[in-house]
Parts: structure tokens; C-alpha cells; sequence
């Protein structure tokens, strides 16, 4: 049993001992991200109660791809809009409106605009919410209770140097508060019946 | 960022991250107050009286309106053009605002967003009252049937209509949604109690804040702002192809998608108005929804007001300058006709009154804008009434000539509908956060750097907000404090 746990936690779930750094202003989380990048530490994710501009770019993210996904569920509603209109309303059962020419092309821009829209909304946010792991029901770790609220955390790779870096930490930046903890992130895209704030350290 | 220092700022005194927090979620996790509870016993139990007169109608038929061979269309589709122009405030604020740089939306989006929401609910209850057979409103939607190859016709502007609100709904409330999962996780890490932590924990669908996720919010938030700007234009413009396809005359102008776009944005602000004065004081957030915003506001208002000022003018013009004696007839007909007084209330609503919105005073005097806004409301009721029910009252054909009177069932489900959109509002401000939180947060260090708020913003600020500023309240402001601060002296 316990080791079938185990099998299924390194399948569904990517884990690292981490520490945790807790910053109570997004101005020192920047600051502190600078001087971490600069001793090459490897931060492991940052969570913060709002968008932090710039923190994207001091983790080195690349931008987002997501505007490619809006791009093509809006061409897929677009055809489909193309299919429906046209052909059931030209091969289907072509009515003559007032003599107009088949297919009315220019009636259909409406739907055409439309459903562009909706595949286009709908896609991109069903793409981000399954890249993002957001999904109904998901228990994420909470690693601060106030880290939707206005603590701003940095979770760092720890390779048995906990020591080391909770003294850098404290010597170079303005932290609030470093413990030891897990970094538990699915990697997976089924939501996981299983609490993930009951991984401790031992299930490493 | 560069920060006018004449600007007023976008929250009114200091205030630390966790006071937001506090100061919104606040209402999510108290018990609601006596005033909460009176108002929505009020609005649910007019909302049963609307739900009262709908089953009547939906049992007896159309035939329980007012409605007669010349005039189809009255206070139902009048209300569904009212509830649709309503909602596109809300999006103009989330959307349009947003691609605008307004950072002053961050205040009021999600409660407009809401009031979007809600409005397009309302309107659509009309078109499907208005079928007579409610039971079969799945026709107008392309699913598959046993007609052989018989679809819906999309050469209809009808047909563009049922696209076209759909979309609508749909694209704002997953808008709205995106927005709000950030707070819904804040309120889950707020709550104590075990179902709320359940509740607001599934519908946060496990968020926690991660710097890729934030990223990712930020890229869909813009896209999602560029697709739904465009898409409210072309809601009320579909909307108005309704008539403008048609061959009456009153009806039949190429001016009618601006003209009814304008008209849509200036009564959405005019409700955004009546509900926000409201909110702002019962809900105690004066410091987050301020006179600023107010007066901000009621300036888009008084700029689309005085668009559909302009239209009004153009159709009378254009009705001279074509020519064409029916059109002439119509327009005469609207001002001087039967139902002459709804136009006279239309023009003294939409135009004379709202011009009181030039004086400063009244920009920034809650109760004033308040009455104004109310003014706003019934005008724009009373546009949509007069372009449909005095264009068709009186045809080519004198013999088709009829008058309209309403029924009571039909002013029980005009006043029943605004039941449902307060009850439905009420809930909204009772179990979500009113005001999105995480956005104002990432606003909040842009607009107070140490500047004397006195000097700045022109009013005074209430006097409890400066005992409660505590010296650990006071963000740390980073070096551009210090370098604003050289720049003072």
C-alpha cells in the first residue's frame, strides 16, 4: 500500500525538499528574487496574492503562448460558422430571398463574428485552466495561509543546504520567515484525490 | 508609471494589502446585515411577482399582453432592448477600460461585470416569454432535428440575435469567472467555516497564486478584453438590425448600430450608477469606490448621453432631408402624435436632465447622481419604447392604425424582472467579493506614494480613515517614494 502511494505521487506529482521564503511586500519579493538569481538558486515557484509585474521576467518565464490557442479555436469557430450557415443553407435548402444570390455571404458575417468569438474565449480559457492545473475540486498545498491575502512567497530548490540559504536570506534580503517544507506540483491532468497538504518531508 | 500628481487617487487613505482583504471579504464572511435582508425580502418577493405573472402568461398565452395585429412588439421587446443596452456598461468597464490602461476600473469591474451578467439574464427572459411556446426554444439552436435537412434561417437578423446574446452571456461570464478565482481563493484561505472552505475551495479550483498562473491571467485577461470589445459593439448593433432590416419607417435607418451602442453604454453607466451609490455606502466602501470614480463615470455617461442626443437630432433631420412622406409622418407622429408625452419624457430624460452633469457639483454629490441616474434609467426605457411602439401604431395603411395599452401582467413582469435583478445582485454582493480584489491590490501602490491626499484630490478625506492608518499600514514604496518625494520639494 505504502508503496504503491508512493509510485502514484511520483507519476502524478512532481516533489522537491524546498525551503520557504515569506516576504510581506511585493517590493522586497523583486529585491530578493534579484539577489537569488544573482547566487543562482533555483526558484522552484513564487506565489503572491495579486500580479506581481516583472517577477515573470526576473524567473526568466517565457511569454505565454496562449494567444496561439485563442488563434486557433477562433479559425475552428470561424469554419464553423462557415459550415453550419453555408451548407444548410445553400445545398440543405436553399430558400430565395428576394432574388438574393446563393450562398448570402454577407448575411452570414454576424455568425461568422460570433462563433469566432465564443470558440476563441472558450478554447483559450479551457487551455489555460488545464495548462494551469485549475481545475473543479483541486486541494492545492498551501504553503502560507496568507499568501492569497498579502504574503508573498518563494519557494527555493533546497539540495541539503538549508542552512546556507536561510543565511543568505536573511543576510541579503528583507524575509520575513524561512522554514523547510515540500514542493509538491501536479504534473499531471487528473484532478488527485488525495489532500496535497498531507505530503510531508518522510513521503519524499 | 508615470503619476500625474494631480490626479486624484484610486484608493482614498492608506491601506496596507490585508486591509483590502479585509475590508471586501469582510461582507463575504460576515452575517448580513438588517438592510441587506430588507432589501433582498423586498427584491425576491417582487421577483415572485414577476415569476407569477410569466407562468400566467405562459399558461394563457400572448394573448394575456396588450399586444394587437398592428402593434407585435411592445413592452416585451422594449424590455429586452433595455436589459441588453444595461449590460454593455459592464463590459465597457472590464473590457474596453482595460485595453485603455483605466486603472480606476479595478474598483468597479466585478460589480459591473455582475450587473452585466445579470442584465443579459433578464433580457433574454423576453424573446423566450415572447415565443408563446417557451417549451420549444431549443428551435432556434442549431441542433440536429427531425425535419430533414431543415435548419434555422441565418439570413435572419432574429437568428443573429440568438448568436449573438449567447455569446454574450457566455464569453462575459467566463470573463467575470477568470476574475474572480483569485478572489474566490482568498476568500477560501479567509473562511473558517467548513462549507464555506468546501465551496469557495471547489470554485477556486485550486489556485494558489503561482508566478507562470499570474502570467498566463494576465495574457488571457487582455486577450479575452480584445475579443469582448468587439463583441459588445456588434451585440447592440445585431440587436438594432432587428429593426433596421425591417421596411418601416422609424425603423428602417442605417444610423440605428451607433445610435443604439451609445445608447446602450449610456444606460448601462446610469445603472452602474444607481447600484454602485448605493453599494459604495451600504457596504462602507467609500475609500475604494470613490467620488472620483463617481465623477469619472457619470462623465462617460454624460459623453454617450450626449451621442444619443445627437442621434435623436439626425433621425428628426434625416426624416426632413429624405423626402420620403412616411418617414416625415413617423417622426412628426413621435414628438406630436398619441403617444407624443413618452417621447417629450425620452428627451427630457436622455438629453435635458443629464446636461446637469457639465457642474462639478453634481458629479461628485452621491444622492444628485443617484436621482440623475434614475432619470437616465426610465429615459432610456422610455427610447426603446417610442422607436418600437410609435413606429408601428401607425403604417402606410390608415385602416392598420391601432393604439397599445399595456396590460397588467405586463407591468408585473416589467417590474417583476427588476425583482430578479436585484434579488440576484443582492446575492452577488452577499457571497462574492464585490470589488476584485487582487486587481486593486496591484493598483494600489500606483496610486498612493506619499502624497498629500488633502492637496491632491480636492475633497476631504473622512476622518475614520486617517485614526485607523497605522505606520505598518504604510507600504514600503520602493525608490521611486524617494525620488517622487525630491521632486515635490
Amino acid at each position: 500500500m505504502e508503496a504503491l502511494k508512493q509510485k502514484l505521487f511520483r507519476k502524478f506529482l512532481r516533489m522537491a525538499p524546498c525551503v520557504v521564503a515569506v516576504y510581506d511586500d511585493d517590493d522586497k519579493l523583486k529585491d530578493a528574487l534579484r539577489h537569488m538569481r544573482e547566487a543562482n538558486f533555483e526558484v522552484l515557484d513564487v506565489l503572491t496574492p495579486f500580479p506581481v509585474h516583472g517577477v515573470d521576467k526576473l524567473l526568466g518565464y517565457r511569454h505565454t503562448k496562449l494567444g496561439y490557442a485563442a488563434f486557433f479555436f477562433g479559425m475552428l469557430g470561424f469554419l464553423t460558422a462557415g459550415a453550419l450557415q453555408i451548407i444548410t443553407m445553400w445545398p440543405y435548402w436553399p430558400v430565395n430571398i428576394g432574388g438574393k444570390p446563393l450562398p448570402p455571404l454577407p448575411a452570414f458575417v454576424p455568425l461568422f463574428f460570433e462563433l469566432s468569438v465564443l470558440f476563441a474565449s472558450l478554447g483559450m480559457v479551457a487551455v489555460y485552466l488545464l495548462r494551469s492545473y485549475l481545475l473543479p475540486g483541486m486541494s492545492p498545498r498551501i504553503y502560507h495561509p496568507r499568501a492569497t491575502d498579502d504574503r508573498f512567497v518563494v519557494l527555493i530548490h533546497e539540495g541539503a543546504m538549508f542552512d546556507d540559504i536561510k543565511r543568505f536570506l536573511e543576510e541579503n534580503t528583507k524575509v520575513e520567515e524561512v522554514r523547510q517544507d515540500v514542493y509538491v506540483q501536479p504534473k499531471g491532468l487528473l484532478p488527485l484525490p488525495i489532500d496535497l497538504n498531507k505530503i510531508s518531508r518522510d513521503d519524499l | 508609471m508615470i503619476e500625474s500628481p494631480f490626479r486624484e487617487p484610486l484608493i482614498i487613505g492608506r491601506r496596507s494589502y490585508s486591509r483590502i482583504t479585509d475590508d471586501i471579504v469582510r461582507h463575504v464572511l460576515g452575517k448580513p446585515g438588517a438592510k441587506w435582508w430588507i432589501g433582498f425580502i423586498i427584491s425576491a418577493l417582487v421577483m415572485t411577482m414577476g415569476i407569477l405573472a410569466i407562468v400566467y402568461t405562459i399558461f394563457v398565452g400572448i394573448g394575456a399582453w396588450g399586444l394587437n395585429r398592428t402593434i407585435g412588439w411592445a413592452f416585451d421587446i422594449t424590455n429586452f432592448v433595455f436589459w441588453v443596452g444595461i449590460g454593455h456598461a459592464g463590459t465597457l468597464i472590464s473590457a474596453i477600460l482595460l485595453l485603455f490602461r483605466q486603472h480606476w476600473r479595478t474598483a468597479v469591474n466585478r460589480s459591473a461585470e455582475a450587473m452585466t451578467i445579470f442584465a443579459v439574464m433578464c433580457a433574454g427572459l423576453f424573446p423566450l416569454i415572447h415565443m408563446g411556446r417557451p417549451w420549444n426554444f431549443f428551435w432556434t439552436l442549431p441542433v440536429p432535428n427531425d425535419l430533414g435537412p431543415l435548419w434555422q434561417n441565418y439570413v435572419s437578423p432574429l437568428m443573429w440575435d440568438v448568436f449573438a446574446i449567447s455569446t454574450y452571456f457566455t464569453v462575459s461570464l467566463v470573463f467575470w469567472y477568470m476574475g474572480l478565482i483569485p478572489d474566490l481563493a482568498t476568500v477560501r484561505d479567509k473562511t473558517t467555516s467548513k462549507i464555506g472552505k468546501f465551496l469557495y475551495g471547489f470554485f477556486a479550483l485550486g489556485w494558489t497564486g503561482r508566478a507562470k498562473v499570474w502570467q498566463r491571467f494576465e495574457t488571457v485577461s487582455l486577450i479575452l478584453a480584445g475579443l469582448a470589445t468587439p463583441l459588445v459593439l456588434s451585440v447592440h448593433s445585431i440587436v438594432s438590425f432587428d429593426f433596421a432590416t425591417s421596411v418601416l419607417p422609424g425603423w428602417h435607418t442605417t444610423i440605428f448600430p451607433p445610435y443604439f451602442v451609445a445608447g446602450a453604454i449610456f444606460s448601462g453607466f446610469a445603472m452602474v450608477l444607481t447600484l454602485l451609490i448605493i453599494a459604495r455606502k451600504a457596504m462602507n466602501l467609500e475609500s475604494y469606490i470613490t467620488l472620483g470614480h463617481l465623477d469619472v463615470m457619470a462623465r462617460i455617461m454624460m459623453a454617450t448621453g450626449l451621442m444619443v442626443g445627437l442621434a435623436y437630432g439626425t433621425e428628426f433631420f434625416m426624416a426632413w432631408y429624405s423626402g420620403n412622406p412616411y418617414e416625415q409622418y413617423v417622426f412628426l407622429n413621435r414628438a406630436f402624435g398619441p403617444y407624443g408625452w413618452s417621447y417629450w419624457i425620452m428627451v427630457s430624460c436622455n438629453v435635458l436632465i443629464p446636461q446637469l452633469v457639465w457642474f462639478k457639483k453634481v458629479r461628485t454629490t452621491p444622492w444628485m447622481l443617484w436621482i440623475l441616474s434614475i432619470f437616465v434609467n426610465i429615459g432610456m426605457w422610455f427610447e426603446r419604447f417610442v422607436i418600437i411602439v410609435t413606429s408601428l401604431h401607425r403604417d402606410f395603411l390608415p385602416s392598420n392604425w391601432a393604439m397599445y395599452t399595456p396590460t397588467y401582467i405586463e407591468w408585473a413582469i416589467l417590474v417583476g424582472v427588476f425583482g430578479l435583478f436585484f434579488t440576484l445582485f443582492f446575492l452577488f454582493i452577499k457571497f462574492l467579493p464585490a470589488i476584485a480584489i487582487a486587481e486593486l491590490k496591484s493598483v494600489m501602490k500606483v496610486t498612493q506614494r506619499g502624497k498629500p491626499l488633502e492637496a491632491v484630490c480636492g475633497h476631504t478625506i473622512p476622518s475614520d480613515v486617517e485614526e485607523e492608518c497605522r505606520p505598518e499600514d504604510i507600504p514600503w514604496a520602493g525608490p521611486e517614494q524617494l525620488v517622487e518625494s525630491v521632486h515635490h520639494h
